[in-house]
This record gives C-alpha cells, sequence and structure tokens, in this order.
C-alpha cells in the first residue's frame, strides 16, 4: 500500500499532475507479475521486469500525453488518465479474461508464522519488510542524493531550477517513470497476497489517494505515515464496524483535513 | 466582471437551439432514446448544479453524487410511504440535498482545492457507506425498488400520467430550464459575481469585507439542493434508488460531464451530460468494447478540445 | 478438410468471444460451423425455418466483476443453440446481446434496449440479484417473457414472482437448504459458525442453512463473520475472527473473487485445516474459485449446489467433452449449464407453441410445462414459484488426478423446490 502511494504521492505531490491511471500501473503490475510467474515460476524475476517495464511504459505516456496537460488545471488530468483507466482495464480484460487470477506467494514466504503470540502469514510479513526497506530508501534518497535535491527543487520553484540549469522536462520524465515503476513494484508485491483481476486498478486507488492526501501531498514522509494511519484505521475498523472499515479510514481523513486542511505534513498549495 | 457584457450572441442562439432540439425529442425519437435523452436531462441537471460549484464558486466537488443519491433516496422512501404530488417530492429531495449539503460544506470548506476534493470524496463514499450498511431504511446493496411516479394536479385532468415516457420527459425539461435560469440568474447577480470574485482572490474579497466562507457555503448548499432535485427526479424516472446513486464514479462521471461540455457556461454541462451519457449508456448497449472506445474519446478530447463542448462552438 | 474448417471456426468464435466482438458476429459464423458439424442432421436440413426471426435479448455482464459469468453463460446458449441449428418451431433464433455490467443504471439501459430497439420476443439472462429484481417490474409491465439464467434472490420466487419470469437458475434458498441438514444429521456436526459475505445473497444463503441446521438439533456460534462485500481489503481479520477452538466447523457463502482471497488468506495461515469441517453454498469452492488457487483449496470441504463437473450421468459428461471442445479447452461451470439449460427451455418451448408467440399465455405455458434431463439432472418448473425444481448435490472438495481441483458428488437432494407460495 505504502509502494503505490509513494509513486503516487511523487507523481501528484511533485509533479501537480492527478493521475487516476496511476490504479492501472498497479494492475498491469500485477498482471505482469502473473505472466512472469506462470511463463518462469519465478516471483523473483516478476519482481525486477515489472518495475522496469512500467517505468517505461510511464515514461512514454509522460512523454507522448501528459506533458500536454501540465498547467491545465487538475481537472483536464483527472478527465485524460480518467480515459486511460478505462483503456487499460479493457486491454487487460481482452488479453487475460476477466476471470480472476492467483499467484502463489514464493516458496520459502508460504505458510504462516507466529509473531508475540499473533499469527501471521509469512507473506504478509514480507510485504511489511519490502515496504519499510523501500520506504527508507526513498526517505535517504530524497533526503541526500543529488536526484532527490533536483526533484525537490523542481517542484519548489521552476523556474528558478530551470535558471540553474536543470532540465527540467527530462526530470519530470523520469519521476513520472519512477512513480510507475513503484506502483508497478506494488502490484507485483500484491498479487499473491490479493486476487488478480480487471477492477483491481479502481479499488486501490482511491484508498492510495487517501493515503496521499492524509499524508499531505509531495511529502514522502507524509505518505509513509498516511500509509501506517491507513493500515492501522484498517484494523482498527475491521474490528469495530467489519461491514464498513473503509468508512472509518475516510473519516480519517476528513478528521485531519478539518483539522489539518493541508494533511499531516503537507505544503499550502 | 465586464465579461458578461460581452458573451455576444452565441449563446442565446445556442440556448434557443438547444431548447427546440430537445423540446423535439419526443416526436421523432424511438422510445428507447426518449429513455436515454430523459436520463441525460437529469444528469444534466445534476451537471449543472456542479458547474454552478465548480466553474463560479471554484469549488471542485468529488462528493456531489452524496446530494445526488440523498435526493433521490429522500423521493423514494416518502413516494414508497404513499406520499403523492409532483412538487412536494421534488422539494423534499431539494430540501434533503440542502440539509445534508450544509454541514458537509461548513467542514469541507476549511480547506480549498485537492484538499477540498479529496474532503467531498470522503463525505461522498461515507455516506455511500450509510447506504449500504443501514439495511433497514435503505434495504442496503439490493436498493429501494418499486417507486411508484408521483402525479400532478393539472395534469391528470389532461389524462396525461408522467408514466408515460414522453411527458416525463417534458417534465424534466421544464425542471432543467427552470434550473438553467436559476442558475444564470444567481451568477450574473452580485452574488455571483462576489463568487467569482472569491474564487479568482480571496484575500482581496475579504479585505473588502465580503465573508467568503459564507458565500462559499451559500453556493454548495444551493448546488445540494439543486443536485437533490435532480436526485429525486432519477428516482421517479427509474423507480429505484440504490447506493450506486452515491458511489464516486457517478461525482467522476458529473465532473468529466462538466469538464468534457466545459466548465463555467452552464450550458456545457448540458452538452457534456448527454455526450457523457450517450458515450456511456449508449456505447455499452450497442458496442462490446465500449470501455477502449470512451477511454480513447476522453483521451483525444482533453489533447485536442481543451476548452470543451462549449469551447467548439464559440469558435465556430 | 470439413474438421479443418470446424476447428478454424471454433478458434475463430473462441477468440472473438474473448473479445465480446461475437455480438456484432450474429448467428451466422455460428449457425455455419453447427452446420459443418452436424454435417447434415435432421435439424439442420437445408431448407432452414421459414418462419419470422425470433429474437432473444441477452442481457448478461460482459464487462466489470461478473464478466466471467456473462461469458460462461452466454457460451453455454450458444453451445445449445447451434446443437439445434439455431431454429426452433420454423423460427431462426438470433440472439442479441447487451451488456448488464455492474450497475442497475447499466441492466435497465441494456434490458430497454433490447425490447425497446431490437424488439425482442423474449429476455434471457440476469447475473446480479438487484439487477434481476431492478428490472423486474418492467419486465412484468410490458409483457416480456423472461427467463433469469442466474440471479438468485429469492423474492423473484415469492413476493416478486411474475407470470413473465420463470429461472432457470437457482433461489439462493435452494443449494443451502439441504446443507444444514446433511451436516446436522449425517455428519453429526453441531456447532458452526456463519461465514459470508454480507449482502442479499450471502445472507439468505446462510438463513437457509440455519432454518435445516437449527431444526436438525444444530447451534450457530456467534458472531458470524461477515465481510464486506465485496472485499477489496485484507482478508485477515476475517479469516482469524473464526474461533477454531470453539467449533465443529464454519457453513461459508462466499464466491467468486472474495472466495479466492479468503480461502488463499485462510490456506497461508493455516485456519480451516484445523476445523473439522468446512461447509459451504458450492460457489464457495466452484471451478472458476479451485482455477485461481490451486492447492490453496479447502481438500475436504462439504458444500451444495444444483451441479458438479463429476456427476457422472451422461448429458453431464457429454456437455463437457463438447463444451471444452468448442471453447478450446475451456472447463465447463455451472454457469454454462444454466445457459444451457436455459437456451433448451426456450428451444423446448417454441417448438412446444411451434414458434407461435403472439399468445403469449400460451408460450408461457409452454416454458412453463418444460421438463427434460439436464446436465444438472431432472430439470422441470414449479408452477407455485416459476422457478425450477432440481436435485441439489452434496460435493466433497478433491484433487481428482486428471480434473485438478474439483468437487466430488456424495449424496443428493432430488427434486429441491423453493417453499415460495
Amino acid at each position: 500500500m505504502f509502494l503505490l502511494a509513494a509513486g503516487l504521492s511523487i507523481i501528484f505531490g511533485l509533479m501537480n499532475v492527478l493521475n487516476l491511471a496511476h490504479g492501472s500501473f498497479y494492475m498491469v503490475g500485477a498482471y505482469i507479475a502473473y505472466s512472469v510467474v506462470v511463463a518462469t515460476k519465478s516471483f523473483w524475476l516478476a519482481l525486477v521486469v515489472a518495475p522496469v517495464l512500467l517505468a517505461v511504459v510511464g515514461a512514454a505516456l509522460e512523454l507522448v500525453f501528459f506533458r500536454r496537460v501540465y498547467g491545465r488545471g487538475h481537472l483536464a488530468q483527472v478527465l485524460l488518465t480518467f480515459g486511460f483507466t478505462l483503456v487499460f482495464v479493457d486491454l487487460i480484460r481482452s488479453q487475460f479474461g476477466p476471470t480472476t487470477r492467483s499467484i502463489p506467494p514464493p516458496s520459502g514466504l508460504e505458510g504462516a508464522v507466529q509473531v508475540l503470540g499473533a499469527t501471521f502469514s509469512a507473506y504478509s510479513l514480507f510485504v511489511l519488510a519490502v515496504a519499510t526497506v523501500v520506504g527508507a530508501l526513498l526517505l535517504v534518497g530524497w533526503r541526500s542524493l543529488r536526484v532527490g535535491a533536483v526533484l525537490r527543487a523542481g517542484v519548489e520553484d521552476k523556474e528558478m531550477a530551470g535558471l540553474l540549469g536543470i532540465n527540467l522536462p527530462r526530470v519530470f520524465t523520469l519521476t513520472f517513470a519512477f512513480g510507475a515503476g513503484l506502483a508497478g513494484l506494488a502490484g507485483v508485491i500484491a498479487a499473491p497476497e490479493f486476487a488478480i483481476y480487471p477492477g483491481m486498478d479502481a479499488n486501490v486507488l482511491i484508498l492510495a489517494l487517501v493515503v496521499v492526501v492524509l499524508g499531505g501531498l509531495g511529502s514522502i514522509e507524509g505518505a509513509l505515515l498516511g500509509a501506517a494511519l491507513v493500515g492501522l484505521g484498517y484494523v482498527i475498523g475491521t474490528s469495530l464496524f467489519p461491514q464498513f472499515a473503509i468508512g472509518l479510514i475516510f473519516a480519517l481523513m476528513a478528521a485531519v483535513l478539518v483539522v489539518r486542511p493541508s494533511g499531516l505534513l503537507g505544503r499550502r498549495m | 466582471m465586464i465579461r458578461g457584457r460581452f458573451r455576444a450572441a452565441w449563446r442565446p442562439g445556442l440556448l434557443a437551439i438547444l431548447t427546440l432540439a430537445l423540446a423535439s425529442v419526443p416526436m421523432w425519437a424511438p422510445r428507447f432514446w426518449i429513455y436515454i435523452a430523459t436520463q441525460a436531462l437529469i444528469f444534466a441537471i445534476f451537471a449543472m448544479s456542479l458547474d454552478f460549484l465548480l466553474g463560479y464558486a471554484g469549488l471542485p466537488s468529488f462528493g456531489h453524487a452524496a446530494f445526488y443519491g440523498v435526493g433521490a433516496y429522500a423521493c423514494a422512501l416518502l413516494a414508497l410511504r404513499q406520499v403523492d404530488g409532483l412538487i412536494p417530492l421534488l422539494v423534499v429531495g431539494a430540501a434533503a440535498g440542502a440539509l445534508i449539503a450544509a454541514p458537509i460544506g461548513a467542514l469541507s470548506l476549511r480547506t480549498t482545492g485537492i484538499y477540498f476534493l479529496m474532503l467531498t470524496l470522503a463525505f461522498g463514499q461515507m455516506l455511500w457507506g450509510l447506504a449500504v450498511n443501514w439495511t433497514s431504511l435503505t434495504r442496503g446493496t439490493d436498493g429501494l425498488i418499486g417507486i411508484p411516479r408521483p402525479t400532478l394536479a393539472g395534469l391528470d385532468a389532461l389524462n396525461i400520467s408522467l408514466y408515460e415516457r414522453g411527458p416525463f420527459f417534458f417534465l424534466c425539461l421544464v425542471v432543467a430550464i427552470l434550473t438553467f435560469l436559476l442558475l444564470e440568474m444567481l451568477a450574473r447577480s452580485p452574488f455571483g459575481k462576489t463568487l467569482e470574485g472569491i474564487r479568482d482572490n480571496e484575500r482581496r474579497m475579504r479585505a473588502l469585507g465580503y465573508p467568503s466562507f459564507r458565500y462559499r457555503l451559500a453556493a454548495f448548499v444551493i448546488a445540494g439542493s439543486i443536485a437533490g432535485i435532480a436526485g429525486s427526479l432519477a428516482a421517479m424516472s427509474n423507480g429505484y434508488a440504490t447506493p450506486d446513486l452515491l458511489y464516486w464514479t457517478v461525482s467522476g462521471l458529473a465532473l468529466v460531464a462538466v469538464v468534457v461540455g466545459g466548465a463555467r457556461s452552464l450550458i456545457g454541462p448540458v452538452l457534456g451530460a448527454f455526450a457523457v451519457l450517450f458515450g456511456q449508456l449508449g456505447l455499452s448497449t450497442y458496442v462490446p468494447r465500449w470501455e477502449l472506445i470512451l477511454g480513447t474519446l476522453f483521451i483525444a478530447f482533453v489533447l485536442f478540445v481543451p476548452r470543451g463542448l462549449v469551447g467548439l462552438v464559440r469558435r465556430a | 478438410m470439413a474438421d479443418e474448417i470446424q476447428g478454424y471456426l471454433d478458434r475463430k468464435l473462441v477468440e472473438n468471444l474473448d473479445r465480446r466482438e461475437f455480438l456484432q458476429m450474429g448467428l451466422t459464423v455460428a449457425g455455419a460451423a453447427a452446420f459443418v458439424a452436424c454435417g447434415g442432421s435432421p435439424t439442420s436440413g437445408p431448407s432452414g425455418p421459414t418462419g419470422p426471426e425470433f429474437k432473444l435479448g441477452v442481457v448478461l455482464p460482459y464487462s466489470g466483476v461478473y464478466a466471467e459469468l456473462g461469458n460462461s453463460i452466454t457460451n453455454g446458449m450458444r453451445m445449445y443453440f447451434d446443437s439445434v441449428g439455431n431454429q426452433a418451431g420454423n423460427r431462426k433464433i438470433t440472439m442479441i446481446t447487451a451488456d448488464e455490467q455492474v450497475q442497475l443504471a447499466d441492466a435497465v439501459a441494456a434490458t430497454k434496449k433490447v425490447v425497446e430497439q431490437d424488439g425482442v420476443d423474449m429476455v434471457a439472462g440476469y447475473v446480479s440479484s438487484p439487477n434481476a429484481a431492478g428490472n423486474r417490474n418492467y419486465l412484468d409491465g410490458q409483457k416480456i417473457p423472461t427467463l433469469v439464467a442466474n440471479a438468485g434472490v429469492n423474492s423473484l420466487s415469492r413476493a416478486a414472482k411474475s407470470p413473465f419470469i420463470y429461472r432457470t437458475s437457482f433461489s439462493n434458498w435452494q443449494p443451502a437448504h439441504p446443507v444444514g441438514t446433511y451436516v446436522a444429521e449425517k455428519l453429526g456436526k453441531k456447532r458452526i459458525q456463519l461465514v459470508y459475505a454480507k449482502y442479499g445473497a450471502g445472507l439468505e444463503s446462510v438463513a437457509s442453512f440455519k432454518e435445516t441446521f437449527t431444526a436438525a438439533g444444530g447451534t450457530i456460534v456467534g458472531p458470524d463473520v461477515a465481510t464486506p462485500f465485496p472485499n477489496n481489503g485484507d482478508q485477515t481479520p476475517f479469516v482469524q475472527a473464526i474461533q477454531i477452538d470453539k467449533i465443529d466447523g464454519i457453513y461459508s457463502f462466499m464466491s467468486g473473487t472474495d472466495a479466492v482471497t479468503f480461502l488463499k488468506k485462510a490456506y497461508e495461515l493455516g485456519t480451516l485445516t484445523r476445523l473439522a469441517l468446512v461447509s459451504g453454498a458450492g460457489f464457495f469452492v466452484e471451478q472458476d474459485v479451485l482455477a485461481a488457487i490451486t492447492d490453496a483449496a479447502p481438500a475436504g470441504a462439504i458444500t451444495g449446489l444444483h451441479w458438479a463437473l463429476t456427476l457422472p450421468n451422461k448429458e453431464n459428461q457429454d456437455f463437457i467433452s463438447k463444451y471444452s471442445k468448442k471453447f478450446s479447452g475451456r472447463q465447463a461451470d455451472v454457469f454454462a449449464v444454466q445457459g444451457f439449460d436455459t437456451a433448451r427451455v426456450i428451444v423446448e418451448a417454441l417448438n412446444g407453441v411451434k414458434g407461435n408467440t403472439d399468445n403469449k399465455d400460451a408460450f408461457m405455458k409452454a416454458i412453463a410445462g418444460v421438463s427434460f434431463k439436464s446436465p444438472r439432472g431432472d430439470f422441470k418448473f414449479d408452477a407455485n414459484t416459476n422457478n425450477v425444481v432440481q436435485t441439489i448435490y452434496i460435493r466433497k472438495t478433491v484433487k481428482d488426478p486428471k480434473l485438478g481441483w474439483t468437487n466430488q458428488v456424495i449424496d443428493q437432494y432430488p427434486g429441491v423446490a423453493d417453499p415460495g407460495k
């Protein structure tokens, strides 16, 4: 969940593009994982292939389409990316059929483990571990590496960054590709945990949006915090009102936004 | 703020053509298309209310379907309890919409821009969850079905039944025209101008002594009540009210209609509503891979028709 | 040569089915395929029908979460129509499909489209219960002969029954009812927890189970595990809400994607293997679910349904092999059987009235009188409910060396009829 939200946050927050097709990237990632696992039986290969492929797709889409709608406001972007979600879901369905698919967790991560008296599936813990590692890497990269600095500069003040000789269009393409790749990674990671089917994109998109907004736009720390809160909220929500755990999450978001109109760690837009 | 005076001749002309074209629909269109056109008209009323919010007040609501759905449920619940009469039921829809919009608006308006969008989405989804889970009132996902259509005193004397598709279409047309006139009047009034001022520069307007929050809240409640009217028309037209009506995709579709048609024009959303509904209902019942086609259309639209359908007309 | 053509046409057909382009293709190619296949059997003689075309509106989901069910039902219908040369009562049968999608608004538009634009003589379809119930008043008011081919909502056989609407699939009450008796009496398991997706079908199914189960001395151990429908989130908390230590087993109603994610998670956590009994309505472990989860399947699960892949009767074995041949190796499923039987009811009723559907009462009477041996066993309608009367099979989930994961029939309750009046 965090991976997805981080990707979305990067695209959305940093580039100021509201990308509804982000869920589609996630879905495509899961389907790539399915194809790779069926063909080669290797989950680990899928873990490499899917993000790379999606980063390429993301870059291509950015170059051909999204580039043209920067500065046209969020609504044009909503319409454009909504169009893409329809196209993606149709392509996936015509390619793979409407059946629900699933892949088993990679060997070594099957079964359950006892942690502090509670039972978890081994794979769930693996997901948690991956999310933590990627989160930490992003945080470090964001704070200390040159790429992060360039990106932050681009976000804070486009003109100034341009004057400093930073090739902004290229940075944007790369950022978008990176975000799409993260969504693809999230799709692969999610594939053994959930079912794979056309329509899985829409379900996860809203949740990812909530995470991003809850944490505050354009903030990796915010996305981390948001994901943790949403995850926690979901667990608590499930035990309180099993039917409508997601309601609690929305209530949480509403409460946060009412008190802090820019999200927990967001900057004012 | 003098743009209004220069809005030139294209507008009344387009309006007249649109009204005449619509009014003639029941005379030539096959029954099925009258049905689709009725749905589109109701959706157009809904989209106009959103345009008022989005185009004039600058408030992109992503939870507007909540008021639409609440209006539909209010109308359905009363109609199922033998409450008859067109006007009362429409008023109830409007009141329900306004009643829900007031607190949601009061809370959501603390934010702006994308946060406002998400906050309205959150409230919309919470109401949707309520509709799904409050089974004793709403019958959950099965929805309320078998809602009778109301009668209108004068029409009975003329032996016209709203169960007929033609008369019901005209009813929706009349409501749509009244909605248009009302919103147009509001938009041109000092109230509307103030809203636009607040949209463009809130700080200045506040400095000038306008209570911007109250203006925006008023706009939000007005839009909510009109969405409620559209919702109660939808309940009468379809004979059912289901939680689907409140789902975020409906809000999304309305936003799409406004953007496709061209925001801040009130005519645009009408054109957009027709385009989107014909695209979705029409296409999906005729063409197998409608999602691909509709998606491609949207993409092409954003790239090549940036100002919406109204922009096309204006240029022509 | 003929085989090659047949093979090509079948491949073509399936490709098109997958892309849902068959809608436009109409029945000409399919008809030709059947003609080649039958090679001059009496039903597809060169003369062809001379009466007016019989248009059948097929309202089924071809997009959205239920698309797979829509495709299976359509395949089943097409298979039966092809087998009789796409004609009955001297009328050529044409299927006109419209996408039911998921939401009622779309299903209503699809229904109105086939009725008003295409002027169909009859409507068949409806996967989702709210969609069937939501179109009921319109179909009833317009007096359109209708066959419901999946939606199981009980009310269609009870309060919302219509003289124009018959159901060929099941009422939610049916598959669950014998399971309660079987679990309590024959298996002697008396402490059961209910696990279900909380929506119409789930609630009706567990209510029906509870009826016979408690009547036979069983106790429902609370609290129920009710998952949201559809559950797009993590199933872990729901799986963990099963009170392993306090119960003999569970009765479950879930289907499709929900069943897949639930069973996978339960397998990873090792929950179900620690129970003496996993029981449920057959959809919980139907072939679509088993194909997706493979070895995460709950071996030994006891479920009730009106069909099983392994039913040994000749009609079923015949159906399964022909289905698989016709649709390039696809395994038949319960939905395909429902489609197949729906088409058969239409053909037999048309033959019964010699193609005259103008007298609707007579046509509906002919439909009500149809009975035959279906792949699922004896098929007939109940005059009280307009619902199918059928055998409910008690099945056990096993891994078959040839078929892979499937359900073996271990007992049966013939002639189960919905209790509607």
